[in-house]
């Protein structure tokens, strides 16, 4: 925020700082180890009065010399050039916290110069002893180099006290110093030995050079052994989030740490190899693959140990964005790009240039764009804006690896825009669905003649599906229709005996497994094989209704009805007609229709990417569908991608519990509402109803809108009952919370509720068995709620006996349902695909729209004189 | 734009800053000579060679600058940290504003060291071809001079930062600042000069060669006018507040360029006298007073902006404690080892 940026795009990403860094190291290393190397050789040679090894060593110095004292020291210069431009606060940060660390080393560096050059220079020209002593000296710097700049190094990964103290020597000798030390140490001499076999094929004596191969094995294969040995130990001393980094399936941490063990036995092996005397040519080529190797266990190792560090250049203290986690708060509130000392640009109103300043500030030190760094294309191609915008929401939450975004949620937005207007050439947003009015035929009813009134409803309002069935399934295809028949009277009746129900669907809807590859995947997912368009409890498009005793209803329960008519249309709304028969005689008693709202518009494409799977509207594709995957193996470390690839692909709730299926799941894992809805919730935050619309199938330029009822009319949106998002997450996690279940924590860590004051005050709640209560907001017969103030968040029923949609009315024989329809259909309903589609039975008994015997009309079912008083609803 | 709001907010420093000015007018004293004898050498060799490519004094003063070059880029790291820790916060905004040519500085570090290690192999095996390496080192040297004194220039004209609001991409240079011709100048001039000096040094301890004295002699003495004049220049090039420092308004600035304007007088002296332990003697005497006085021109142009005593100071004075130690302990080796180095030839 201080500094300016250096814009880049291809050679973003800190590709100056790894080109650099990578080779630098290495040779680094070699500076350290080949410095006891020479003294060692050296002394050897005296030791044996061998004229062809003090040969050796003479030219190996001259090779290190150039190696190390050329493009070492340049590049060690080259580090520090390229971070002041790169991430120049975090050096400030090193320079200002180690200057006299760094002077220091500056004076070993210089005793290691003039001590290299003596050493190399006047070879030959000095007493032996002398020329040892140098040699000796130069390694003692050099070592004393590494000490110093292990102490830097490690600061950034473990600070360790230093974030209280601010103290230089809590800084140096942090929780990490000695084992890397130790790590650093023996690498250094492996390094050393790895250089010696490159040099050692041009000696000409047979037995010098056997002996040098001989040695330098050692050099090799020992230290490999106890650099793994102190890697253990450096692992000990990590941090429990750094540990938890690494165990992440990120491809490279995972491809990174698989190298390392396979690297290292591979050094060790080939190491030993060249002490047999293998053809010249042969030891030459195992020299350059032994050098590789040692190259890749050094890059594997610092990789990991940045991988480590990550989301932070400075652990806990700077993100590796150079932005400070104790600002967040202030650019959340009062935004970053007026904080930024360096743009123009303070505000979001030409999103495109704001997001573009905010993408260098914030991306661009990790994330190239279209270059060899951490391009940012392939990782943001799947996102239209508002999966982009979500992306940027859940940052650093669920996800460890990444820094927080730091901004308004206005300046997030810009940032999303930019990534997906600018870097991708825009998204195609979803297609607006006009409502249509399709034809409805009401079924006919005489109030002076019929002696039946036929409700019909479904039970949820609206069933969503999730038709990837080739990867997962979290709800399959299966609606419940329910129905009462009431026998018209001075005393209606509930009629459950001597009658026969029945469903079927309307024309066109008759063989969903024409559209559905449900009945392909069954097998796979539910362990049962129904036949084609015959759903999971052996319930086809038509047929007979139970009865359900508990509710003094019948029911048809899991329908495998789908939103895919033959014509090829998207139709959520399918209608159901009911008929009631004398069980005796056969006649019809009556008739009616409901809808079985059934939709698989959830918008998981918005972030998981690929297109919607039927007709540009509604269904999770293929690819949508194995992103989901993707994602939950990666973070979950689970193999189901790889499993649906195999055509196995599972029910959700096989491992998550879930009431609603009846579920137990795997012991310890949340249950499949409070994952999902806690997960995504991260990603969510600070919105209204639309974000339950990013999932839910309630668009309001949609093809389904399943909150159509009364509250929709009256501008009661999802918030209103089941809380904002966060809300909603943190009843359904603390539920789980209190199970003991070890993943909520995770979840809630970075939610904060909004309806209520704080995470204490949130109500625990089982999902689909406690829901929001009626009579939160509908205290009083005949008053209506507060339209605007009214809110049923965190009262939920106790039960799944006294949801709303299982409740009989007063008299205990008619359940609420029937007469004002399915939660979010309430009449009177709003319906896109026919305005009255809903409002079936109002229109059919009573000529309008809403609730059934509202507006006096008692005369539906009772006949004759009407009852002076309501006997269905509470006082 | 206000120039003052794009200052970065600088960070705190361990112990009083006058410790860090000091070490860094020391040790880029020591930094900026060897820097002269690696450029001025290798100007002064190319030039011989060029005339003849057998030229003893060419192949003398060329094969010992693989040398100068390691000690010039390690001297040169200690200023450059001591820079950052009382004026970071400038330095990192010009280096960043100028990024794409301050990072070639490492390309020309690797490419012109290893090309001075070739003409030095080529030289010392006769075999030609050597002076292409060197012409090579000598211009990524110079190159490398005009890039840091391209952004030390501009980290102190924060005013001339606007210009990242239309090139963010690093490439920017401060070829409007008045003062940066007559001071490249003044270096190449004083490298010419100190080039001169090395090739004569070693003929006064009966190395090198004989002619290199003579010519390496009259180099330093010509060049040293030049480069007087370019002093001038420069001096008259600087803003106005800061040049009257150095007429009187502030008596140390004024005592403190005087001194050193007087100290190569003697050395000028020396020069024509062909004496050049004495001309080496007086003129790092001046190059450590004009180092003094490069730190009160960047001091006095940054002054409407920062004063390294606003500096916010930490107070943890044992770290400086080590360094002090490891400096002597450093000095101590470095003296020992060449004692061991040089105490006898014949041995071995």
């Amino acid at each position: 925020m201080e500094y300016p940026i250096w814009e880049l795009t291809t050679f973003g990403g800190g590709f100056f700082i790894a080109l650099v860094a990578v080779f630098h190291v290495f040779v680094a290393h070699f500076a350290v180890g080949g410095g006891l190397f020479l003294p060692v050789f050296e002394h050897m040679a005296y030791k044996r009065d061998s004229a062809p090894l003090l040969d050796y060593v003479k030219k190996h110095t001259k090779f290190f010399l150039l190696t190390t004292m050329v493009f070492g020291g340049m590049t060690g210069v080259g580090i520090w050039f390229t971070i002041s431009v790169i991430a120049p606060q975090s050096t400030s940060t090193l320079i200002h916290t180690f200057v006299f660390g760094w002077a220091t080393e500056w004076v070993c560096f210089l005793a290691e110069i003039a001590a290299l050059l003596i050493y190399h220079y006047r070879f030959d020209k000095m007493k032996r002893r002398d020329h040892l002593i140098v040699g000796w000296l130069y390694f003692v710097f050099a070592w004393l180099s590494l000490l110093l700049i292990n102490g830097i190094i490690g600061f950034m990964l473990t600070p360790g006290a230093w974030l209280e103290t601010g103290s230089f020597w809590d800084g140096f000798f942090n929780p990490s110093f000695w084992p890397s030390l130790f790590f650093r140490t023996f690498m250094a001499l492996m390094i050393a030995g790895l250089f010696g076999f490159i040099t050692a094929h041009r000696i000409k004596d047979d037995e010098t050079r056997e002996a040098v191969y001989r040695c330098c094995a050692r050099w090799t294969a020992l230290p490999v052994v106890l650099a793994v040995l102190s890697g253990w130990w450096y692992l000990s001393v990590l941090p429990p989030e750094a540990m938890a980094r690494l165990s992440l399936k990120a491809a490279r941490i995972t491809a990174f740490h698989a190298y390392i063990p396979g690297i290292a036995a591979g050094l060790f092996a080939l190491g030993v190899a060249m002490m047999i005397r293998l053809p010249r040519e042969a030891r030459i080529a195992l020299s350059v693959i032994l050098l590789g190797l040692g190259l890749g266990f050094i890059g594997s190792f610092e990789f990991l140990r940045e991988a480590a560090r990550k989301p932070y250049v400075i652990h806990d203290y700077m993100y590796s964005n150079q932005i400070m986690p104790d600002k967040m708060g202030q650019y959340a509130e009062s935004g970053v790009l007026s904080a930024m000392k360096w743009t123009r640009v303070k505000t979001t109103d030409d999103p495109m240039a704001a997001g573009k300043v905010l993408y260098q500030a914030q991306c661009a030190s990790c994330h190239s764009i279209g270059g060899p760094m951490n391009d940012i294309r392939p990782l943001t191609e799947k996102y239209p804006i508002i999966g982009m915008d979500a992306k940027l929401n859940g940052l650093g939450k669920v996800q460890p690896m990444m820094p927080p975004f730091a901004g308004t949620p206005a300046e997030r937005l810009a940032l999303a825009t930019y990534i997906v207007n600018s870097i991708h050439g825009g998204k195609p947003g979803n297609i607006p669905f006009a409502a249509v009015e399709l034809p409805l035929d009401i079924p006919p009813f005489d109030p002076d003649k019929d002696e039946y009134v036929l409700l019909s409803w479904n039970n949820l309002g609206m069933h969503c599906i999730s038709d990837s069935y080739s990867e997962w399934v979290l709800l399959p295809p299966a609606n419940d229709i329910y129905a009462q028949l009431i026998k018209r009277g001075s005393t209606p009746e509930v009629v459950t005996e001597g009658v026969k129900l029945t469903y079927s669907v309307e024309p066109g809807f008759e063989n969903p497994a024409a559209a559905s590859d449900f009945w392909d995947n069954v097998e796979s997912i539910f362990g049962a094989r129904p036949a084609d368009n015959v759903g999971l409890s052996g319930n086809g498009l038509s047929g007979a209704m139970h009865h359900n005793e508990a509710l003094q209803c019948f029911e048809a329960g899991l329908i495998p009805v789908e939103p895919y008519p033959a014509d090829g249309s998207f139709n959520p709304f399918p209608v159901f007609t009911v008929r009631a028969h004398d069980a005796a005689t056969g006649e019809l008693l009556a008739e009616t229709k409901t809808v079985a709202p059934t939709s698989t518009e959830m918008g998981c494409k918005n972030c998981h990417g690929g297109p919607w799977k039927h007709g540009d509207l509604a269904g999770i594709s293929k690819a949508t569908g194995h992103d989901v995957l993707m994602a939950h193996d990666r973070l979950s470390n689970t193999e189901l991608a790889a499993a649906a690839d195999a055509g196995k692909p599972m029910l959700c709730q096989s491992c998550h519990p879930d009431p609603v299926l009846g579920a137990e799941g795997k012991p310890g894992l949340l249950n499949l509402p409070a994952a999902v809805h806690g997960f995504h919730a991260n990603f969510l935050t600070d919105r209204g109803s639309e974000a339950c619309a990013y999932c839910h199938p309630n668009r309001p330029d949609g093809p389904t809108k399943c909150l159509r009822g009364v509250h929709d009319q009256a501008d009661v949106g999802c918030v209103r009952c089941h809380g904002y998002l966060e809300d909603h997450a943190l009843c359904l996690l603390k539920h789980e919370q209190k199970a003991g279940k070890p993943g909520a924590d995770k979840l809630m860590r970075h939610l904060a509720p909004r309806t209520v004051a704080s995470v204490d005050a949130v109500n625990p709640r089982l999902p689909w068995m406690q829901e929001p209560d009626c009579s939160t907001c509908h205290t009083e017969r005949g008053i209506m709620p507060d339209k605007a103030a009214a809110n049923a968040y965190n009262t939920w029923t106790s039960g799944g006996d006294t949801l709303y949609r299982n409740s009989p009315d007063e008299t205990g024989a008619v359940m609420c349902i029937a007469c004002h329809n399915s939660p979010h259909a309430n009449y009177p309903a709003v319906n896109k695909h026919g305005k009255n589609r809903d409002n079936i039975a109002p229109l059919q008994y009573q000529g309008n729209t809403r609730a059934i015997g509202a507006d006096g009309n008692c005369t539906v079912c009772h006949t004759g004189q009407a009852p002076d008083e309501d006997g269905h609803h509470p006082e | 734009m206000n120039a003052l709001a794009l200052v970065p907010t600088p960070d705190p420093i361990p112990v009083a800053w006058g410790w860090f000015e000091g070490l860094g007018i020391l040790t880029f004293g020591l930094h900026i000579t060897l820097a002269n004898v690696l450029v001025g050498g290798g100007l002064l060799a190319l030039y011989l060679k060029l005339r003849d490519r057998n030229d003893p004094t060419a192949s003398d003063v060329s094969t010992r600058l693989p040398t100068v070059f390691a000690l010039t880029v390690n001297f040169g790291v200690a200023p450059l940290l001591f820079l950052q820790v009382l004026y970071g916060h400038f330095f990192y905004v010009s280096a960043t504003l100028s990024a794409a040519w301050w990072l070639t500085i490492i390309a020309f570090l690797i490419l012109g060291y290893y090309a001075m290690y070739i003409n030095q192999h080529r030289v010392r095996a006769a075999r030609p071809g050597g002076g292409i390496f060197l012409a090579a080192a000598t211009g990524m040297t110079l190159c490398i001079g005009l890039i840091l004194a391209n952004v030390l220039t501009m980290m102190a004209r924060p005013e001339a930062w606007t210009g990242y609001f239309d090139n963010p991409g690093g490439t920017m240079l401060n070829l409007l600042e008045p003062t940066l011709i007559p001071r490249y100048l003044h270096f190449v001039f004083a490298s010419l000069a100190m080039g001169g000096l090395f090739a004569a040094l070693p003929a006064r301890f009966g190395k090198g060669t004989p002619e290199g004295l003579e010519k390496g002699m009259k180099v330093f003495t010509t060049a040293t006018m030049l480069q007087m004049a370019a002093g001038v220049w420069w001096l008259v090039a600087l803003e106005r507040p800061v040049m009257l420092r150095f007429m009187g308004d502030s008596a140390f600035d004024t005592a403190l360029f005087a001194i050193a304007v007087a100290l190569t007088f003697p050395a000028l002296a020396a020069g024509f006298r062909k004496k050049p332990v004495a001309a080496a003697a007086w003129i790092m005497a001046a190059i450590m007073a004009m180092s003094g006085v490069r730190a009160v021109v960047r001091s006095a142009t940054l002054s409407p902006f920062f004063s390294p005593g606003d500096l916010a100071v930490t107070g943890e004075f044992s770290p400086l404690v080590l360094f002090l130690a490891s400096l002597a302990v450093g000095l101590a080796a470095l003296a020992y080892m060449l004692r061991l180095g040089f105490k006898t030839q014949e041995e071995g």
